[in-house]
C-alpha cells in the first residue's frame, strides 16, 4: 500500500470514527449510560490517534520526498532543509486542514482526560461537539481536500518547493501559533455548549475553560506578534500592520478572547453576565471559524490567500450557519437559567468599567469584521444582482470598493486609547460601587502623571494630538499600574518585614491573576508607547550611487558600494549603508536583494535595520542595477517601534503568570 | 440595569457624540472604489480625476522603462479584452511581471486615455500556491 492510498484511508477513518463517537456521546448521555459514555471518551482518543498517525504519514511522505502525493510535491522539493520539510506540513491548504484536525483532537483528548471526573455531566456533550466539529474537518479533508491525493498519470520526479517568502523563522511559527489559538477555542465552545444542554450553567464550566482561553489568548497574541515581526522584517515596506484580511482574521477571536476573561470576573464576583458571557465563547469560537474560512477560502482578496474555491465557501458558509442556529438557539431556550444574581449599582464601579472594556472590544470586532468583509459583500451583491435581475434587481449594491489601512486606523485609533484609558481605570475602581475619597485617593497620582506625560513631548516638537494622547494615557495608565504594585508591597512588608523584591514576587506568586494581569496592562501600555511613535514616522524613497549620501531625520545614510555573492539556493546583491550619526559611523546596513534559483522571477527583498530603545533607522533595497551602481531604496525612520515588541513580551510575562491561577483561586480580584 | 437615567442619558450623549463625530468627519480616506479595467475603457468619463483601484493583467512586450531611472514605467494592462495605458511613477513591487495581475491606485487622465498611478499591488497566483488545476 503507498503512503498515499494510507493516507487516504486513514482520513475516511478518523471521519468515521467521529461519527461513531458522537452517535455513542449522545446515546450516552440520553440513556444515561456510563458506558456509552465512556465508548464515546474513547472514541475521541482513538480520533485523535488516527489524527496523529494522519499527521505522521504525510510528515514521512515530506521526509522521503514521496512526490506522487500532489501536496508534497507542491510544498517542498528534495533540496529544502530538513526543518521546512516538516513544516510544509502546514504550508499549504490541505495540510494546514489536517493539521487543524489533528490539534484539535489532541486539544479534545486533553480537555476531556483533565475533567472528566469533575465534570462528568459535561463530558459526553462535551465529547459530541467537539467530535462534530471533527466530523466537519474530516469531511472537508475527505471530500474537498485530501491532503494525501496522489497524481495519477505523469508522476513528477521533483517538488515545486516552498515560497521562498515563507522560509523564514517568523513564519514557521506565525501560522502555528495562531493555529494553537484559533483551534483551543474549540475547548471553551464544547464546555459552554456542554453547559447549556446539560443545564448546569453554574460558573464551573467557565472555571474549567478560563485557561484554555487563556491559552488561546496567549498563542493567538504570539502568532500576531510574529506575523507582525515577518511583516516587518521580510516585506520591506517598513510597517508590521496593515489591516490585511488574514492578519485580522487572527485578531478578531482576540478581541473577544479578551472580553471574556474579563467580563468572566464579573460573574465570578456578582453572578452577572451570563448570557453574556457564553455568547462572547461561542462569538470567539464563531471567530475562529470565520478566520479560517477567510484565510483558507480565498474568498476575501488578500496576499495570503489560497486560491478562490467557491465549494469550500459553501460549506464554511454551511457550518457556520449551523453553528450560530445550535449554539444561539441553546442560549435561548436556556435562557431561564442564565438570569443574573447581581445588578449594576454604579458607573463608577469595576464591573461598570468592565462592561465598558467588553462593549468596546466587541465594537473592535464588529468593526474590523465588517470592514474587512465588506468589499466582499459588495461583490456577493453584485454577482447575486446579475444572476438574478427579476428579484434583487431594485438593489444597488454600488461599486466594489478596498478599504485600506487609513480607514481601519481611523476607527480603531479612539477605540484603542479608549480601551487603554479604562485599563488604567478599570483596576482603580472598587467592585460595587467607588466613594468619593477613594477616587481621590486612586487617581490623583495617576492624572497628575499623566498630564505630565502630556505636556513634556511638547517640547519635544512633538505635536500630533494622537500621539499626545497616547503618551499621556500611557503615562496616566502607567503610574496606576506602579501604585497598585507598591502598594500591594507596602502591605505585604507591614505584615511581615521583608525585601522589595520578595514581597513583589510574593504578590505575583500568591494573587497571580490579579499582578500577573496588572503585568499584562503594562505590557499593553509599553506597546501603545511604541505605537504613538508611528505618529513621527520618517519615510523616504531615493536613488543612491555608491559614494553619495542622504539625509534621513537626524541621521546620514552614505552608499558604499554594492556586493554580488551566492550560496547554493540563491544569488544576493547586497548594498553596504554606513550609518552616520553626528559625523559618526556607528552601523552599517547590509539591504539585499536574493534571488532564489527556484523562482528567479521573484527576488526576495532583505531588510536591514539599526535598532536602539529610542528608533529603528530601517532600509530595504527596492531595486538595484549593477552596471551603474544605482540603488533604489526605501528608507524609514521608526521612532520607539521596539518598544511594541517589549510590549507584547512583558504582555506574554503577564499572561503566563496568570496562566498558574489555581482553580481555587478563583477569588483573588 | 440599574444605572441613574441621568448617567443612562450621559453615557448615550457621550457615544453618541463620539461616533456622529467620526462618522461626519470622515473624509473617505483609506476607502477607494475598486474596478476592473474594461469597466474604466467603458465609460471613463465615470472615473476621470479621481482616485480609484483598476485590477488587470499586465499585456506581455507592453512595459517600457525611463532610461535612467528606476522609478518610471508605462506599461498596459487588460482586462476582458479591453486594454489601458499606464503611467507608474514609483518603484515597482518584486512580484510585478508581464502577465500578471495587478492592482493600481491612481487617476484617470481627464481625456481617459491614461491612468497615472503611483502604488501597485502586484499578485503572482505561483507566489503562495499553484493553480490546482495548472498541473493537472
Amino acid at each position: 500500500m503507498t503512503i498515499a492510498s494510507l493516507g487516504s484511508l486513514t482520513i475516511l477513518l478518523i471521519f468515521l470514527m467521529s461519527i461513531v463517537t458522537v452517535g455513542l456521546s449522545v446515546a450516552g448521555a440520553y440513556r444515561r449510560s456510563p458506558r456509552l459514555i465512556e465508548g464515546g471518551v474513547q472514541g475521541l482518543y482513538a480520533t485523535f490517534g488516527l489524527a496523529a498517525f494522519a499527521s505522521s504519514l504525510i510528515v514521512y511522505a515530506f521526509l522521503s520526498g514521496d512526490f506522487s502525493i500532489q501536496y508534497v510535491q507542491h510544498t517542498s522539493d528534495s533540496a529544502m532543509p530538513l526543518f521546512y520539510k516538516i513544516t510544509a506540513f502546514w504550508g499549504g491548504l490541505d495540510g494546514s486542514l489536517l493539521f487543524w484536525v489533528l490539534l484539535h483532537t489532541l486539544f479534545g483528548a486533553l480537555a476531556v482526560r483533565a475533567n472528566r471526573k469533575r465534570h462528568r455531566e459535561l463530558i459526553p456533550h462535551v465529547v459530541a461537539v467537539l467530535s462534530a466539529i471533527t466530523l466537519f474537518f474530516a469531511g472537508l479533508l475527505l471530500f474537498l481536500k485530501d491532503p494525501f491525493a496522489p497524481y495519477l498519470i505523469d508522476i513528477p520526479t521533483t517538488g515545486k518547493g516552498l515560497n521562498p517568502l515563507l522560509q523564514n523563522f517568523y513564519m514557521i511559527f506565525h501560522p502555528p501559533s495562531l493555529y494553537l489559538g484559533y483551534v483551543s477555542l474549540a475547548v471553551p465552545y464544547a464546555f459552554g455548549m456542554a453547559a447549556l444542554i446539560s443545564g448546569q450553567v453554574d460558573a464551573n464550566w467557565q472555571r474549567s475553560v478560563r485557561r484554555w482561553v487563556l491559552f488561546s489568548w496567549i498563542f493567538l497574541s504570539i502568532g500576531l506578534i510574529l506575523g507582525g515581526l515577518w511583516a516587518y522584517e521580510e516585506l520591506g515596506w517598513g510597517g508590521y500592520w496593515a489591516w490585511d484580511p488574514v492578519e485580522n482574521a487572527g485578531l478578531l477571536p482576540w478581541f473577544t478572547t479578551v472580553a471574556f476573561l474579563h467580563s468572566v470576573m464579573i460573574q465570578e464576583r456578582r453572578g452577572m453576565m451570563k448570557v453574556w458571557n457564553v455568547s462572547l465563547i461561542i462569538i470567539s469560537f464563531l471567530l475562529t471559524i470565520i478566520g479560517t474560512f477567510m484565510t483558507r477560502s480565498g474568498v476575501v482578496q488578500s496576499v495570503h490567500a489560497f486560491g478562490e474555491d467557491s465549494d469550500l465557501a459553501w460549506t464554511f458558509g454551511a457550518f457556520m450557519l449551523v453553528i450560530v442556529v445550535f449554539s444561539f438557539g441553546l442560549v435561548i431556550w436556556r435562557r431561564p437559567l442564565l438570569r443574573a444574581r447581581g445588578e449594576l449599582e454604579s458607573a463608577l464601579s469595576r464591573e461598570f468599567a468592565f462592561l465598558v472594556n467588553n462593549w468596546l472590544f466587541l465594537t473592535c470586532a464588529v468593526f474590523v469584521l465588517g470592514a474587512t468583509m465588506w468589499p466582499t459583500f459588495i461583490e456577493w451583491m453584485q454577482i447575486l444582482v446579475e444572476r438574478y435581475p427579476n428579484a434583487l434587481g431594485w438593489i444597488d449594491p454600488g461599486e466594489r470598493m478596498v478599504i485600506g489601512p487609513p480607514f481601519f486606523n481611523r476607527y480603531m485609533r479612539p477605540l484603542g486609547l479608549a480601551l487603554l484609558l479604562l485599563t488604567g481605570v478599570g483596576p482603580l475602581l472598587a467592585w460595587r460601587k467607588t466613594t468619593g475619597a477613594n477616587l481621590i485617593k486612586q487617581f490623583t497620582g495617576p492624572l497628575v502623571f499623566g498630564v505630565a506625560c502630556t505636556i513634556a513631548p511638547v517640547f519635544l516638537e512633538i505635536d500630533s494630538p494622537w500621539g499626545l494622547a497616547c503618551f499621556g494615557l500611557c503615562g496616566f495608565t502607567f503610574w496606576t499600574i506602579v501604585q497598585e504594585f507598591y502598594r500591594g508591597i507596602i502591605l505585604r512588608r507591614s505584615r511581615r518585614p521583608q525585601g522589595f523584591i520578595e514581597a513583589m514576587s510574593g504578590l505575583l506568586l500568591k494573587a497571580r491573576r490579579r499582578y500577573g494581569g496588572y503585568v499584562v496592562h503594562l505590557g499593553i501600555v509599553l506597546m501603545f508607547f511604541g505605537w504613538a511613535g508611528n505618529a513621527y514616522k520618517i519615510e523616504r524613497k531615493t536613488q543612491l550611487q555608491p559614494g553619495q549620501s542622504y539625509e534621513l531625520g537626524a541621521y546620514t545614510i552614505r552608499h558604499d558600494g554594492l556586493r554580488v555573492t551566492e550560496d547554493w539556493q540563491k544569488e544576493m546583491i547586497t548594498a553596504d549603508l554606513a550609518v552616520l550619526k553626528d559625523g559618526e559611523v556607528v552601523d552599517v546596513l547590509t539591504p539585499a536583494r536574493w534571488w532564489y534559483y527556484q523562482l528567479p522571477d521573484q527576488p526576495t527583498t532583505e531588510v536591514s535595520r539599526y535598532m536602539t530603545a529610542g528608533e529603528d533607522v530601517y532600509a530595504s533595497m527596492q531595486e538595484v542595477d549593477l552596471s551603474t551602481g544605482w540603488t533604489q531604496l526605501s528608507l524609514f525612520i521608526n521612532p520607539l517601534i521596539n518598544w511594541i515588541w517589549i510590549g507584547m513580551m512583558v504582555m506574554l510575562g503577564g499572561a503566563l503568570v496568570c496562566v498558574g491561577t489555581r482553580k481555587s483561586e478563583g477569588d483573588d480580584d | 440595569m440599574a444605572l441613574p437615567i441621568a448617567t443612562k442619558a450621559v453615557l448615550a450623549l457621550v457615544v453618541a457624540g463620539a461616533v456622529s463625530y467620526l462618522v461626519l468627519a470622515d473624509d473617505g480616506e483609506g476607502v477607494l472604489e475598486y474596478v476592473y479595467a474594461e469597466k474604466v475603457v467603458a465609460s471613463p468619463s465615470d472615473y476621470a480625476g479621481r482616485t480609484i483601484k483598476v485590477h488587470g493583467t499586465v499585456v506581455p512586450g507592453t512595459i517600457r522603462q525611463k532610461v535612467g531611472s528606476s522609478g518610471d514605467y508605462t506599461f498596459e494592462i487588460e482586462s476582458e479584452g479591453e486594454r489601458l495605458a499606464v503611467h507608474f511613477t514609483n518603484m515597482v513591487p518584486d512580484t510585478f511581471a508581464e502577465g500578471g495581475e495587478v492592482v493600481l491606485t491612481g487617476q484617470l487622465t481627464e481625456d481617459g486615455g491614461r491612468f497615472d498611478s503611483d502604488e501597485m499591488a502586484a499578485k503572482c497566483p505561483s507566489k503562495y500556491e499553484e493553480e490546482p488545476m495548472a498541473n493537472r
